[in-house]
């Protein structure tokens, strides 16, 4: 171990590589995204993103599904509430498909918003490793 | 791709290929490049295990198979291991290359026993030895390989930018490329074809520059880094000059100057748990 500038030892679990490059296009994208792994965990969503969420993801940091759809709020258009496994993401993630829904979440800040999703699993060379979702405020 | 000339004789003009031989003679070919044709033309044959572990099948990596003598032996076995593609077999990706129009020799022709697997997604055996293979960050679907024995371990990523998703120093981790396959190793080959003043024109080509191999091997606590992949550009003169940066950077940052080395054809490197010796 070296001490001075640098941190040393990665010490938590590697995320895979498709993952990794998942958040680093996701990085350079001007489109809202948000990154789960495997598990459902948020592992990442991008200035896009935090600009409609209301919230930073450095500030809300890593959350498990339960958390982060109650923390959002999704609905329908109809107003009741989608549970985590029939939202885009939650299709993508659980049924390994790509999925497509219209929602209404609400920011950090209270303030409702109508968005459209799109999500699809993504899939490296050993199996389904998490899914990505895009999104975008609803014209009006 | 190869560079030979009067500019290159010290730190040689060859592609991408470590062999790394096991405690029980079994042999392990990192990559197969054109320095795979410096390779003893008898390995094989007293019936030792010869296996070839591709990181990616880009061309620098695969273009000397043709010249490996041992595929033109009867009896010695090979077994060539690589990353797997969706739908498409090792060996029929391996046979773009060996195939005509590109060689005059198809796959079917080689007189040893060939046999192509796609590495594992989870640790595997090879001889006394431990391998375990991960996606890295590069161009296109590439691996790179920790090879592990007796305590002692080995980290191969010749072709490797971390720093395409962010700054190594600051990523968080988990999201570190390769980090958790170099994690503590003895020894890391890690790519470094750049200095750092032609990285920025180079960012996205899959490879790093000397301060990203410095952050990297610092961040995973490498006892020992061997800068590869050197740049076909690159003279004898300059990668001397690129050596002594890095090593005054690594210096700067509290490590022991011995510790970063450049790699060079036909050097010797004995992996162990105290202190590998790197030899000429």
């Amino acid at each position: 171990m070296h001490e001075g500038r640098y941190r040393t030892h990665v010490s938590v679990e590697q995320h895979p590589v498709e993952l990794i490059m998942a958040r680093g296009f996701m990085s350079n994208l001007s489109t809202p995204a948000f990154l789960v792994d495997r598990q459902g965990v948020l592992v990442f969503y991008n200035e896009a993103a935090e600009e409609i969420l209301g919230l930073t993801f450095a500030e809300a940091g890593p959350m498990p599904a339960e958390d982060w759809s109650a923390r959002f709020e999704p609905t329908g258009p109809d107003g009741e509430p989608v549970p985590v496994e029939k939202l885009p993401l939650g299709i993508a993630l659980l049924e390994g498909r790509p999925a497509h829904a219209p929602l209404r979440i609400t920011s950090a800040g209270g303030q409702a918003e109508q968005i459209q999703a799109t999500a699809f699993p993504v899939i490296g060379r050993g199996g389904q490793t998490g899914a990505l979702a895009i999104f975008w405020r609803r014209p009006h | 791709m190869p560079t030979p000339g009067a500019g290159m004789v010290r730190y040689g003009g060859n592609t991408s290929c470590v062999q790394v031989t096991l405690s029980d003679g079994t042999h392990l070919i990192l990559d197969a490049g054109t320095g795979i044709r410096n390779l003893p033309a008898d390995l094989g044959r007293s019936g030792e295990p010869v296996h070839i572990l591709l990181t990616h099948l880009h061309l620098d990596h695969i273009q000397g198979l043709l010249f490996f003598a041992p595929l033109f032996q009867p009896g010695v076995e090979i077994t060539l291991w690589g990353p797997a593609a969706p739908g498409v077999s090792l060996e029929r990706r391996i046979g773009r290359y060996l195939s005509a129009p590109l060689t005059p020799v198809e796959i079917r022709e080689l007189p040893c026993r060939l046999d192509f697997r796609d590495c594992p997604t989870t640790r595997w055996q090879i001889g006394p030895a431990q391998i375990t293979a991960e996606g890295v960050t590069h161009r296109g679907p590439t691996l790179g390989f920790r090879v592990e024995e007796s305590g002692s371990s080995l980290c191969y990523l010749p072709d490797h930018e971390p720093a395409i998703i962010g700054d190594i120093d600051k990523l968080e981790a988990g999201w570190l490329s390769g980090a958790a396959l170099a994690r503590d190793v003895d020894l890391l080959l890690h790519d470094c074809q750049y200095t750092d003043a032609e990285y920025p024109s180079h960012v996205g080509w899959g490879h790093s520059s000397v301060t990203h191999a410095l952050q990297f091997a610092r961040r995973v606590a490498a006892r020992k880094t061997l800068l590869f992949h050197h740049d076909p550009r690159h003279t004898d003169d300059e990668l001397d000059a690129m050596l002594a940066e890095a090593r005054t950077h690594w210096m700067a940052g509290g490590g022991q100057e011995d510790a970063i080395s450049m790699a060079a054809e036909g050097i010797r490197v004995t992996v162990g748990t105290s202190n590998p010796a790197i030899k000429s």
